[in-house]
């Protein structure tokens, strides 16, 4: 019993801390250079590029959360952190 | 002086380089800047994460730290070295934009202040002119780089011969000196002004190429070259892989049926519609998945457009891959395939932009991408194939591949525009269907035989039974709905038709191979059948002779139309489906007009029945 609260301890932690991750990576921020006017027209390379940038971010965030949700679904009680993953992340992260 | 304005058409000539700003670019950059900060952040967390599951054992554990590491951590390692690399290029970007800017700005107020000295020198050197009584219009110049002569003119005999005013005659003749210098001066300026506008311009253009390039060589790079940024899927699958960004929708019996291929497309409409997935979620599901769906009948066209142009842009960076995922192997080279992937990309994206300039501006859509008997297949649609009025689906002939859709897409234009001439309230789609393995090119004699059309009916079958199930799930009913089946199309159609669940407005065959032996109309699941055979299709004989299979027009309850002159249209002279440029080929022997060709009878009066009227 002691063994799995001590797993159950590090495999809390592991989870929140890939939480923070995918949390801090996923910003929706506006994303400037879109539509930018341009000598050349490479607007629409460099618009292009700032939405594969915001994608590959958020993919990383969603990464990291399924991470966290895995790591969760290996603890012995894992309903609290789940909670946790979900109140963070939004559902879908825990199913 | 007809000179006034400075850029823009003026003195200074070409497109300013002053376009754009350089807080943007440089918004850009910080905005990158924060990002590789976060994904730092994150990818330290993951790190701590990993180290602290390192301390326990098992095999579960073991997985997850793989998981942990392989799905993510390196996927952010990777990323934040991209965007590193692009938040620099932003910023030097933004440093040649923000110091062309401020040059150009200054060459354009130098160039103005010179144009208005050379204007002062016009105004003071028609004065001198007047009093040398000499013609102004004659001795100065009407152009900013004509100039003046140092030497002030002769004055007139009449004005050599009058001894007053001796004092302002010379006045005026020193003035004309000093004024033609200093414009020859503002000149010479304005000439260096044009030398330093050029070198601007040259400038900018080197300074955009450096930042794609830049752009470029990052790892996000190469998955824009195709489809842009609604590559949702590679650019998942390349920073997380495939084995961990698994959507929660996968576990769904929904999707899984949908997947099984075990469901008519009737059952597969109902399952997806209950399965209510959003577009993003779509885009996120793994390349496997996209690969099923983007072939899947029962199944939205738009969705089955989004994983189709996903799974095709896959195999374009990964054909070794994509040849053995879609069973492929043995059948074509490496090399085949990527060319004929290539040709499909470039029939989408040809046709995307076309249909930009076209009336109504239809929308495209990629679907069918898959196989079918060693072969690759796809079908492209001008028109959106979910809420069109006017469907039509146009099935291929004999030699016809993946490699023809950009002309069947030609043929297709072409069907749209009549259908809309003909009824302007329509809001067609015509798809390009090239959905299964047609017969080889003679001296093959598949032609004479109905095994391709037997092996080719199930799929297309299916195809509309699929566009069937998915206009009842949406409610959304057409008005007509029209299968074209040109030269072996035809045969391939007919069969299909005779085990559809779906009931179709018309059939029509043009240049047809011929319908099986004893084929009846009341076989066919249509209310309607037409026929056409130019007199001029030097081919359709090929496919009629030697296979005793029954030409369509002389099937009872068939009616015939026309594909020859008809007031001002012209009349087919060859066998093919559509032909641009009238240049000669296998079929179109001295370079004749095709069924479909612009401007001919067929295509009018198929035009007309794809608007919901008759030939």
């Amino acid at each position: 019993m002691a063994d799995l609260e001590f797993q159950d301890a590090y495999l809390g932690s592991a989870a929140r801390l890939l939480t923070d991750a995918a949390s801090e990576i996923r910003s929706n921020r506006a994303m400037p250079m879109l539509n930018a006017d341009s000598y050349t027209g490479i607007g629409g390379t460099v618009g292009n590029f700032m939405r594969a940038a915001g994608i590959a971010a958020e993919a990383l965030s969603d990464a990291a959360g399924e991470g966290a949700a895995s790591v969760a679904g290996v603890m012995s009680a894992s309903t609290m952190i789940e909670n946790e993953i979900s109140q963070a992340l939004g559902p879908g992260f825990t199913n | 002086m007809s000179l006034l304005v400075a850029a823009e058409g003026g003195v200074l000539v070409g497109k300013s380089p002053i376009v754009g700003t350089a807080t943007e670019a440089d918004a850009a950059s910080r905005t990158l800047v924060r990002m590789v900060d976060e994904v730092d952040s994150g990818n330290s967390n993951a790190l701590h994460a990993v180290s602290l599951l390192r301390s326990l054992s098992g095999l579960s554990v073991t997985k997850l730290q793989t998981q942990i590491d392989t799905g993510f951590m390196q996927g952010a390692t990777q990323l934040s070295l991209d965007l590193s690399t692009a938040s620099s290029a932003f910023a030097e970007y933004a440093d040649d934009v923000n110091r062309i800017h401020t040059s150009a700005r200054e060459t354009i107020s130098e160039v103005e202040d010179l144009l208005m000295q050379i204007r002062g020198c016009a105004r003071e050197l028609e004065q001198a002119a007047h009093t040398l009584q000499v013609n102004a219009h004659v001795h100065v110049p009407s152009v900013w780089n004509q100039r003046p002569s140092f030497f002030p003119p002769a004055p007139s005999a009449a004005a050599e011969g009058e001894e007053s005013n001796l004092v302002a005659k010379a006045w005026a003749a020193g003035t004309w000196t000093v004024q033609a210098m200093s414009w020859g001066w503002a000149a010479d300026r304005i000439g260096e002004c044009q030398t330093r506008w050029n070198k601007l311009i040259i400038e900018r253009k080197e300074s955009e190429s450096r930042l794609t390039s830049k752009l470029k060589s990052t790892q996000l790079g190469p998955l824009l070259s195709y489809n842009g940024a609604n590559n949702r899927a590679s650019i998942t699958r390349h920073y997380t892989g495939s084995s961990v960004h698994r959507s929660r929708y996968l576990a769904d019996p929904l999707l899984q049926d949908i997947l099984s291929g075990n469901f008519t497309p009737q059952e597969v409409a109902e399952k997806w519609k209950a399965l209510g997935l959003s577009q993003e979620d779509v885009e996120k599901l793994p390349i496997e998945v996209l690969f099923a769906l983007g072939k899947a009948d029962g199944v939205p066209f738009a969705v089955q457009s989004i994983a189709a142009n996903a799974a095709l842009d896959y195999a374009i960076a990964n054909p070794d891959a994509a040849i053995r995922m879609m069973g492929l192997v043995g059948d074509m080279s490496v090399k085949d395939f990527v060319e004929q992937l290539k040709n499909i990309r470039q029939a989408y994206d040809d046709a995307e932009a076309n249909a930009k300039l076209m009336s109504g501006k239809p929308t495209v859509q990629l679907f069918g991408f898959g196989t079918h008997d060693g072969t690759l297949t796809a079908a492209i649609s001008l028109g959106n194939l979910d809420t069109a009025s006017h469907v039509g689906v146009n099935v291929s002939g004999m030699g016809s591949d993946v490699n023809g859709l950009s002309n069947g897409l030609g043929g297709a234009e072409q069907l749209y525009l009549e259908a809309r001439r003909y009824n302007s309230q329509a809001s067609p789609a015509i798809v390009a269907w090239i959905g299964y393995h047609s017969p080889a090119m003679p001296p093959s004699l598949e032609v004479t035989h109905g095994d391709r059309a037997a092996s080719g009916a199930k799929p297309l079958a299916n195809f509309l039974d699929g566009i069937n199930a998915v206009r009842t799930a949406s409610g959304n009913s057409m008005q007509e709905f029209v299968v074209f089946g040109h030269s072996y199309g035809s045969t391939t159609a007919a069969e299909a038709l005779k085990i559809t669940q779906t009931r179709v407005d018309t059939f029509v065959t043009y240049g047809s191979a011929g319908l099986e032996k004893g084929t009846t109309v009341d076989q066919l699941h249509t209310d309607k059948v037409y026929a056409t055979g130019a007199k001029g299709d030097n081919v359709a004989w090929m496919g009629l002779s030697g296979s005793g299979r029954d030409n369509p027009v002389d099937i009872p309850g068939v009616e015939e139309f026309k594909s020859e002159d008809r007031g001002d249209r012209v009349r087919v002279t060859a066998h093919d489906m559509f032909t641009e440029d009238k240049g000669g080929s296998f079929f179109n022997w001295g370079g004749k007009v095709g069924y479909l060709t612009e401007g001919t009878s067929s295509v009018e009066s198929m035009g007309r029945i794809l608007g919901g009227g008759t030939p």
